[in-house]
C-alpha cells in the first residue's frame, strides 16, 4: 500500500503518461504544426517529447509534464533547421457538396484569396501564427492558450489581435 | 481605441448583443469575418491520439529491452494495478474518536484538518474522519457532496459509497449522492478507484457516471459551481433535479403527472425558489405551483 505514495509525484506511472498523453498530444502536435510547418514533422516531434518525458519521468511532476513537453518540442525542432519560411498547406476549395455550379469566377477568387491568405501568414511571426490559429481554427479560448504556452492572457489577447489586423492589411491590401 | 477592444472581446466570443452591433458596424466588419472563417482552410492534419501513443509505447519496450538494465516496465504496471485493486477501504464508522461534520439543507460549513487541508461542506452532506491517526492516514468518508483543497503530502483519500477518490495535493470536488457520482478535479491531479478501475484526472476533467458506466470530459469553470450557490446540471433526468433541488429547499415534490426519466441540462440558483423552478421548468415546458411545503410539477 505504500506505493500509493508515489502515486503521482512523477510521471513514471503508465496510466499516467497516458493520460498525460491524451490530454496534450494534439495540442502539442497543433502548437508545432502551426509555429514550424510540416517541414518538421509534428507527429514525430510529439512522440520524440513525450520520449523524453518518459526518459526524465522520475524527475517530473505532472503539474509539470505540460511545460516540459512543449519546451522540449520547441527546442528540439529549434535544433533541426534554422528558419526557412513556413508555409501552410491549405485545403483545396473544390469540396463537392458545395460546386456543382459554382461561378468559375468566384471559385478563382477564392483561390486567389487563399494564396494572399496563406502567404500573410507565413509573414507573421511564430508567436503570433501560433496563437492566432489556435484561437480562428482549434477554437480555443484567451484563457486555454495562455495555459497552454505558459504565458499571460494579456499577451494572447495582444498577439491574436495584432495578427488578425496585420493579416488584414496584407490581404486586403489597406 | 474602442474598436481595437470591440475585436478583442469578439475574438474571445465575449460580445455582449449591444457590443456586437456595435461591432457589425465596423468598416473591416466584414474582411474580419471573411478572415476568420477561412483560417478553417489552414487547418492542421489530422492527430491520431492512439496511433500515436501506440508508436510511443512500443518505441518505449523496445528501448527497454535493448538496454541493458533488464527490468520490464510491465512489471511496475502490475505493481501499480495490484496497489490499485487491493486499496478499497471498508469504512468502520464504528471507530472512536470519530469526528464528523453534518450540513443541514442549504447549509454549508468549512472544515480545517489537522494537516491545514480545508473542505468546503456543501448542503445536506456528511464528512469523517479520525482526526488520531490523521498524520498517517489522510483518509476520510464523504457522503454528499464537498470541496477539496488538500496541502502536499501522504496520499489523501476521499471514500465513498461509489468507490475511493485519491490525491497528492491538489483541489477537487466530489459529489457522492445516493443518485449521483462526480468527481471534478480543479488543480493538480486525481485517481478515482471505482468498479476495479482506476482513472486519472487532471485539472479541469469532470468525470460521471452515465447510465452506469463511467466518462470523462473536460470543464471550463474554475471552481464548483455550487460554492456559487448554483447547481448546473448536463442531461439529468428530472428525478435527479429534485433530489438536487432538496438539498437546497426544505419542500416536497409531486412530479405523479411529468415524465421524470425526461432530460434536463441547465442551472438553478439556490437561493431563489421561484427562479430555480423557472429554470428547470421552462425549457422543458412544465408549470409548477406552490402550495404550502409542496411544489407541484405539471405539463403545459
Amino acid at each position: 500500500m505504500k506505493n500509493t505514495k508515489s502515486l503521482f509525484e512523477n510521471c513514471c506511472e503508465s496510466s499516467m503518461f497516458s493520460k498525460l498523453h491524451q490530454r496534450y498530444a494534439k495540442d502539442l502536435h497543433d502548437f508545432i504544426y502551426y509555429k514550424f510547418g510540416e517541414q518538421h514533422n509534428p507527429k514525430d516531434k510529439v512522440q520524440e517529447a513525450f520520449m523524453k518525458l518518459w526518459e526524465n519521468c522520475k524527475k517530473i511532476s505532472p503539474e509539470k509534464a505540460k511545460s516540459y513537453l512543449f519546451s522540449v518540442a520547441n527546442n528540439t525542432t529549434l535544433n533541426v533547421i534554422k528558419h526557412k519560411k513556413v508555409v501552410l498547406k491549405y485545403e483545396q476549395t473544390s469540396n463537392p457538396k458545395s460546386s456543382d455550379h459554382q461561378d468559375p469566377q468566384f471559385i478563382l477568387e477564392e483561390q486567389e484569396y487563399l494564396k494572399k491568405y496563406q502567404k500573410a501568414l507565413s509573414n507573421l511571426s511564430e508567436e503570433k501564427r501560433v496563437t492566432f490559429l489556435l484561437n480562428r481554427v482549434e477554437g480555443k479560448t484567451h484563457k486555454e492558450i495562455a495555459e497552454l504556452l505558459g504565458i499571460s492572457r494579456k499577451t494572447v489577447e495582444k498577439r491574436i489581435y495584432t495578427a488578425l489586423t496585420e493579416l488584414r492589411k496584407e490581404i486586403h491590401e489597406i | 481605441m474602442k474598436e481595437e477592444k470591440l475585436i478583442k472581446k469578439w475574438l474571445n466570443n465575449e460580445l455582449s448583443e449591444e457590443e456586437l452591433k456595435a461591432f457589425k458596424q465596423l468598416d473591416a466588419y466584414s474582411s474580419y469575418i471573411k478572415l476568420s472563417e477561412k483560417a478553417k482552410y489552414f487547418k492542421a492534419p489530422k492527430f491520431d491520439k492512439q496511433q500515436s501513443l501506440n508508436n510511443i509505447q512500443s518505441k518505449i519496450e523496445i528501448n527497454q529491452r535493448n538496454s541493458k538494465s533488464t527490468k520490464p516496465i510491465y512489471g511496475y504496471i502490475a505493481a501499480f494495478v495490484a496497489v490499485v485493486i487491493i486499496s478499497f477501504a471498508i469504512i468502520n464508522f464504528t471507530n472512536q474518536g470519530l469526528s464528523s461534520y453534518q450540513t443541514q439543507l442549504a447549509d454549508t460549513e468549512n472544515i480545517i484538518l489537522p494537516d491545514q487541508s480545508q473542505v468546503d461542506l456543501a448542503a445536506n452532506s456528511t464528512l469523517s474522519f479520525e482526526p488520531g491517526t490523521w498524520n498517517n492516514d489522510r483518509s476520510l468518508n464523504l457522503e454528499g457532496e464537498a470541496y477539496f483543497m488538500v496541502e502536499k503530502g501522504e496520499a489523501f483519500k476521499v471514500n465513498t459509497s461509489y468507490g475511493e477518490v485519491e490525491v497528492l495535493g491538489t483541489k477537487f470536488n466530489v459529489k457522492s449522492r445516493t443518485y449521483d457520482f462526480e468527481v471534478t478535479c480543479f488543480e493538480g491531479s486525481v485517481q478515482v478507484n471505482i468498479d476495479e478501475k482506476a482513472i486519472i484526472l487532471l485539472a479541469n476533467d469532470l468525470l460521471y457516471l452515465q447510465n452506469g458506466s463511467i466518462q470523462v470530459e473536460q470543464v471550463r469553470h474554475s471552481s464548483p459551481h455550487w460554492k456559487k450557490d448554483r447547481t448546473t446540471l448536463k442531461s439529468k433526468p428530472i428525478s435527479f433535479v429534485i433530489e438536487e433541488l432538496k438539498n437546497y429547499y426544505d419542500l416536497e415534490f409531486d412530479a405523479a403527472e411529468v415524465d421524470t426519466s425526461r432530460l434536463y441540462s441547465g442551472s438553478f440558483p439556490h437561493n431563489d425558489i421561484n427562479i430555480a423552478l423557472k429554470s428547470i421548468t421552462l425549457p422543458l415546458d412544465l408549470t409548477y405551483q406552490i402550495t404550502d411545503k409542496k411544489v407541484i410539477l405539471s405539463n403545459k
